[in-house]
């Protein structure tokens, strides 16, 4: 008896198995991506302050281009009928988020009646909260999560842009970018980049990362890919001491690391920066507010292009209050914000970044599909058109 | 007034084989029908979206992503790697704790000097070592091997040397009395009244050395089960770290489950499961 119990048992779980396995898996891969945001908000109409400059076409990409602004001021505040708080995420408290700090500390925010809630979480885990409505608003990269995360139905676009590095051009301006140790080179006062064939390359998170594509960028510029080199994955804080103990050839650099490479030119050169003239991230919004809350979306863009506009235009880091407000906001010392170059803010997005960062993620294997996504799919321009009046949009 | 108690031999002494069969069966269906019972909740929950399906996805898409990181010979790498590191440190550690901790168990001098500074170490998440580690030894499988290394040896020390310190009194006067050499106090007295306690910490070891294996693969490493967790968890590809989860559980209890095969071997004299009530 006591075996014909456990026999009935038995099948009895694996019968529950089957018809659950057989009852499908919806909103798995492939379901349809969410209709375009946008919401509705009425047509566009032009905003004082916001002239033809405000709105750059996103297929230049010259990386001389201006970049988009507007007036000190603009676009003016228009308060939801009432108090509104956002939930925003982001990796770290990254100096790149000085618009939100620098917007939060002079009331720009306030004044469209919304507060932010901040919390720091990683941005692969920031997307399905995003994408649940759990999280209105994440600051991330380009990165391959993103694109998976698309690709199987979240309801995720990037609707705003982040900064540029107008310099990354120009390898003889020590920068963010990649780092390579000259005793590799057979020439080390004259590196060939051909020669990092088959070397190490240490990254945060490997060709999986925004940052792939400018890497990428830089070593086919010299006839090799990043398919040549050998990914290590590190982190950040790790990466300069990895490369000064010669176990790893070169390294990509953020902030504040590349610093102390560019201390000893003698040791290490850098070969390559970022993508000149294109935001690599910014902000990406899910459905509770593009669909939900076009208002609540279309409100915090106004506050975040008008931070920019008002405070954060020029060489910024040498004014006091603004360097007080990132100190608070980052929770980095004085010392930190200041060994770094002010960024150029953009709060746009370029046609054909997506695209690229892809081509690598495919190559890279970092994505679960095999042809590139169209933009549409995972931008969503509105809202930073609208807020300056870009009528066309 | 005096009374007799009476008991009846009951089924085990009465039919020992067959119940003893039986047991095993019980044990061997029991063992297999909770984790089956687990897999099924976790399909059905799935199924009925009282959980996200993208967040938790059921056991029925693990298949397929078992398959793709078959095919693409990334499922083997990754275990072959992830093994050999558990095993090398688990080794590593094991021995050096063993002995460290039988000596220390044995001599007052050496639990005098030692005991402070090694208790101390002891208390530091040993992940907190990594950068030195990695300072030292590079970016290659030697760091992970010996920091797995490490861990093991502070469990494996600390439960040896209890082990040995346990021994009753008893047993060490009996030996004196035949007047037993150093060798043979330690080879007939000390080592197997504390072997039961040594495998139990060699057991949570195995399983420790697992936890502390994928710890470090997410932070530093390009290859092994950890990796593909959290590459899973950052490409946002949530079964191949479900796959990866699954295999790391079935390595964690297999290895368990080989320290304790070894460990019936060396202590045959010891009830395998003397927490049965009889029936």
């Amino acid at each position: 008896m006591t075996r014909l119990r456990v026999l009935a048992a038995a099948l009895g779980v694996g019968a529950l198995l089957l018809t659950t396995a057989c009852a499908g898996d919806d909103g798995g891969p492939g379901a349809a991506p969410a209709a375009s945001g946008g919401g509705d908000l009425g047509p566009v109409t032009p905003v004082d302050g916001c002239g033809p400059g405000s709105y750059i076409d996103p297929a230049n990409l010259n990386p001389d281009r201006d970049i988009a602004r507007c007036d000190s001021g603009a676009p003016a505040a228009q308060p939801l009928a009432e108090p509104v708080t956002i939930r925003m995420t982001s990796a770290s408290r990254s100096s790149s988020l000085a618009p939100i700090f620098v917007g939060m500390e002079f009331g720009e925010f306030e004044k469209e009646n919304l507060k932010i809630e901040f919390t720091v979480l990683p941005f692969a885990d920031a997307m399905p909260q995003l994408a649940a409505g759990r999280v209105d608003i994440s600051y991330g990269g380009v990165e391959a999560g993103m694109f998976n995360a698309v690709d199987q139905g979240l309801d995720l676009k990037w609707v705003l842009g982040n900064f540029v590095e107008p310099k990354s051009a120009d390898l003889t301006q020590p920068q963010t970018g990649l780092w390579a140790r000259r005793d590799i080179f057979s020439d080390p006062q004259n590196p060939d980049l051909k020669e990092l064939k088959g070397k190490t390359l240490g990254s945060t998170v490997g060709a999986a990362s925004s940052i792939a594509y400018p890497m990428d960028k830089a070593l086919r510029e010299a006839g090799i890919s990043l398919k040549d080199m050998e990914i290590k994955q590190l982190p950040s804080t790790d990466l300069m001491t990895a490369l000064a103990n010669k176990a790893l050839d070169t390294a990509w650099l953020l902030d504040p690391y590349w610093l102390t490479a560019a201390d000893s030119p003698d040791k290490y050169v850098l070969v390559g920066g970022q993508a000149p003239g294109e935001p690599l991230g910014g902000f990406f919004a899910g459905k509770s507010l593009r669909t939900d809350r076009p208002d609540v979306l279309q409100a915090f863009t106004r506050a975040y292009i008008r931070t920019i506009n008002t405070h954060l235009a020029g060489d910024y880091i040498k004014d006091e209050k603004i360097l007080a407000a990132m100190m608070a906001g980052t929770q980095q010392p004085r010392e930190a914000l200041t060994r770094t170059p002010s960024l150029t803010f953009d709060w746009e997005i370029r046609q054909g970044t997506g695209e690229e960062e892809q081509k690598v993620f495919i190559e890279h294997q970092t994505v679960k599909y095999t042809e590139v996504m169209p933009e549409d799919r995972y931008i969503d321009r509105s809202f930073y058109a609208r807020a300056v009046g870009h009528t066309d949009s | 007034m005096s009374s007799v108690l009476t008991r009846r031999p009951g089924a085990a002494e009465l039919h020992p084989v067959r119940t003893r069969r039986r047991w095993t069966v019980t044990k061997v269906t029991l063992g297999i029908a909770v984790p089956v019972l687990f897999v099924a909740v976790w399909q059905l929950i799935a199924v009925l979206e009282w959980v996200d399906p993208f967040l938790y996805p059921p056991p029925s898409r693990l298949g397929p992503g078992l398959a793709a990181l078959w095919e693409d010979g990334r499922l083997v790498d990754a275990t072959v790697t992830s093994v050999r590191r558990v095993i090398l440190g688990y080794l590593l550690g094991a021995v050096a704790g063993v002995v460290i901790g039988f000596l220390m168990g044995m001599s007052r001098v050496l639990r005098a000097a030692l005991e402070p500074f090694s208790w101390a170490w002891y208390t530091v998440p040993k992940l907190a070592l990594l950068p030195i580690f990695l300072t030292i030894f590079g970016f290659g499988d030697t760091s992970v091997v010996v920091l797995i290394a490490v861990t093991v040896y502070f469990f494996v020390w600390i439960s040896v040397m209890s082990a040995v310190m346990a021994v009753p009194t008893g047993y060490r006067e009996a030996a004196l009395m035949l007047r037993v050499n150093r060798w043979e106090m330690f080879r007939h007295v000390l080592l197997p009244a504390a072997l039961p306690e040594i495998f139990v910490g060699l057991r949570i070891a195995a399983g420790v050395s697992v936890l502390m294996l994928v710890g470090i693969e997410f932070v530093i490493s390009d290859q092994g089960l950890g990796f593909l967790i959290e590459q899973g968890r950052t490409l946002l590809l949530l079964e191949q770290s479900y796959v990866a989860i699954v295999l790391v559980a079935l390595i964690g209890y297999l290895f368990a489950l080989l320290v304790k095969l070894i460990g019936r071997l060396f202590v045959r004299w010891r009830d395998e499961d003397n927490a049965i009530i009889p029936s």
